[in-house]
């Protein structure tokens, strides 16, 4: 047998095929830490605490300011906001405080900057969904975002700018057709994914933000997949042809990069959106719409287990044993 | 000689410890080895099978539709029979996970024709036959099927059928009693574990299907009371599933401080004092105790692709916090920011300890 990390999964094979004792399997799933210890615990503890304190404490604030307590002086809600900033960014600048607690305050502070521009407007009524709140609250917290190296701000941060686009294109940019939007999410998320894959190339496997690059590739595939779809259907042709230049380049690009880094994630999701895209692809010419979904049936089970059965001979290949959990 | 592969030197440890006593086959341990690598620990795959199933049963459902097929009860009910029969024949005659989309597209579409079919049948008789019907059928299912998709997905249709009996017979006020029984089902489960999987080889088989089944199911019972809480007051009685919540919460509390060997009176006092304040402060929004229960659960049990889901699960929660109409948003804004200040001073009570453990 190849080498390979003592798993649930293997525990559960070998359970099943012998005549080994329940404790002794409880025992096994303890020792190799496949239930967590009393080590893992205080780690897991040290950042659930704070984390969901500093979340939960957020929301009540978030929650006050969205009651707009009448009776309360406009200039004490604006000084109660400024205040909470002041004091998560001390707390983030304060030399002797870890690292994390560093990093969750600032993420607080960077939420509080959106209550405090919330306040502004339910003061002053300049309209609370409007796409230059979310365009404001970006650019007020960018910096914050781009020094930290904490992951959830950046996911905060790209939260933000894919609101203010697509606030954007709804509430100003009438003009736009749907594809322009989506191709500007595209881009977007796709340069989130691709700096942030970079910078963490020489970051050790365990701390690279590999759910944030998979977060915002995702978002990246499914606005160009969306954008494709819309050209297929849709009337606006340079945009539609842009859309497919980028998914052309961007999802050829991003294949590549699957196949030379032997990452499965890239190449089933790439795939995924390749097959909704044919899908679209199929529907569009055949006006007999129960044949339609006929073929698009058996399309999509031929298709995917086709897939599924390369990706399985892929992963064989390229981890043989030892395969990502 | 030593083995140096972690897997022959488990064996070895088990073999060591269990003497001569201890009996396995090694053929069967080494062919099931090898035909796991790379397939269900591999989410993307598992991902990619079950949207290009759903796709797929959208689309089939639809062609049905057009074709005038679902008008006629006795064909859909036949059908249906037909497509279930024939997803769980496949299921147990060929294992391999690339056909997993193929039989979630037979079983959806399959369960779909018949509650059609069954729904014109008994328009005029007992409503309640149609989910005694599928708990029939989900149970025959987990009977003659061992694959973890076909389990799956026979527990996600047992667990809908249970949940149905509320809205057949308008007994919203039973709604805590199907939440309950999925988050007993997913406690045993999680906590027998070791139990289940020595029971027999069929309930080995079984068990990853069946846990995954039951985690989802209490979350979409969650879900279903956090959407609903807002706007249908007839739930009244959800703060049942609050002792739920809070009795498990308790309990893994009376774990971790045995764990943690916390022997200190005052620390133990503390901890129990600090999880009080958090169970009082959400008693009347149950999916925020649930939603945490969920994630402590997954990370105690490792099972790192549920934890993902019960953070973005309560995230979510917190969100719908926002619509509950029984209180105003001044209260709701005291109980979260109550809430977090007791997990800041717990987090700064127990900061030295913690780090104690942490760096052991």
């Amino acid at each position: 047998m190849e080498k390979r990390k003592i798993t649930r999964e293997i525990i559960h094979i070998i359970s099943r095929h012998s005549n080994w004792q329940a404790a002794e399997v409880e025992s096994a799933f303890k020792e190799h830490s496949i239930y967590a210890g009393s080590r893992q615990w205080a780690g897991f503890l040290n950042l659930l605490l704070p984390g969901l304190g500093v979340s939960l404490a957020l929301s009540g604030i978030i929650f006050f300011f969205a009651y707009n307590w009448a009776a309360m002086h406009k200039f004490v809600k604006l000084g109660m906001v400024e205040g909470a900033i002041a004091l998560s960014i001390a707390v983030a600048v304060w030399p002797r405080v870890p690292a994390l607690i560093k990093n969750i305050a600032l993420a607080a502070a960077s939420v509080l900057v959106g209550a405090l521009f919330a306040v502004f407007g339910q003061i002053y009524q300049t309209g609370a969904d409007a796409y230059d709140f979310f365009l404001g609250w970006t650019m007020f917290v960018a910096i914050w975002v781009l020094v930290s190296g904490f992951a959830p701000l950046w996911l905060l941060g790209l939260a933000l700018v894919n609101t203010s686009v697509f606030l954007y294109s709804e509430q100003v940019a009438e003009n736009w057709s749907p594809q322009t939007a989506y191709n500007i999410l595209f881009i977007i998320n796709t340069l989130a994914a691709v700096i942030v894959e970079i910078r963490s190339l020489k970051a050790d496997a365990g701390k690279r933000p590999q759910w944030f690059i998979q977060t915002s590739a995702i978002a990246a595939i499914v606005a160009i997949t969306i954008s494709i779809v819309f050209s297929i259907f849709g009337s606006a042709v340079m945009e539609g042809v842009a859309a497919f230049l980028l998914g052309l380049i961007g999802l050829g690009t991003g294949m590549a990069y699957g196949f030379k880094t032997k990452s499965i994630f890239y190449i089933s999701s790439i795939s995924f959106s390749v097959i909704v895209i044919i899908c679209a692809l199929i529907i569009k010419p055949i006006h007999d719409p129960i044949g339609t979904f006929f073929i698009v049936s058996i399309f999509l089970i031929g298709s995917t287990t086709s897939l599924i059965f390369k990706l399985i001979k892929l992963s064989k290949q390229w981890h043989g044993s030892n395969q990502p959990d | 000689m030593e083995a140096t592969n972690p897997t022959d030197q488990l064996i070895e440890d088990i073999q060591k410890a269990g003497g001569n006593n201890f009996s396995l086959d090694a053929d069967r341990v080494k062919v099931e080895l090898e035909e796991s690598y790379g397939v269900y620990s591999n989410l993307p795959i598992k991902v990619l099978s079950i949207l290009g199933g759903f796709l797929a049963t959208l689309s089939f459902i639809g062609f049905l539709a057009l074709a005038r097929v679902l008008e006629s009860e006795t064909g859909m009910i036949l059908l249906g029979v037909i497509f279930i029969g024939s997803a769980v024949a496949s299921g147990r005659l060929v294992r391999h996970i690339a056909l997993d989309t193929s039989m979630i597209t037979l079983y959806m579409a399959g369960c779909i024709m018949l509650a059609i079919g069954m729904s014109k049948y008994t328009e005029h008789y007992n409503h309640n036959l149609s989910p005694m019907l599928f708990i029939l059928i989900s149970l025959l299912t987990i009977a003659f099927s061992d694959g973890f998709m076909m389990i799956l997905l026979a527990v996600l249709v047992f667990s809908g059928s249970i949940f149905s009996f509320i809205p057949i017979n308008s007994a919203y006020g039973l709604m805590p009693v199907p939440i309950i029984f999925m988050g007993i089902g997913l406690l045993l489960l999680n906590f027998y574990e070791s139990q289940i999987i020595t029971f027999s080889p069929k309930m080995n088989r079984l068990y990853k299907g069946l846990q995954t089944g039951f985690f989802l199911s209490f979350a979409a019972g969650l879900l279903t009371a956090a959407q609903n809480i807002h706007y249908d007051l007839r739930l009244g009685h959800l703060y049942t599933v609050s002792i739920f919540n809070s009795i498990a919460l308790l309990g893994f509390v009376f774990k971790f401080t045995g764990d943690f060997k916390i022997e200190n009176k005052v620390y133990l006092l503390l901890t129990y004092f600090f999880c009080l304040l958090f169970i009082a402060s959400t008693f009347f929004a149950p999916f925020v105790s649930g939603g945490l229960l969920l994630l402590l659960m997954a990370y105690h049990f490792g099972q790192k692709t549920e934890m993902g889901i019960s953070i973005i699960l309560f995230a979510y929660f917190i969100s719908q916090f926002y619509y509950d109409l029984r209180c105003t948003l001044l209260v709701k804004s005291g109980i979260l920011f109550f809430s977090g200040m007791v997990f800041i001073a717990a987090w700064l009570f127990f900061y030295r300890q913690l780090k104690q453990h942490d760096e052991i």
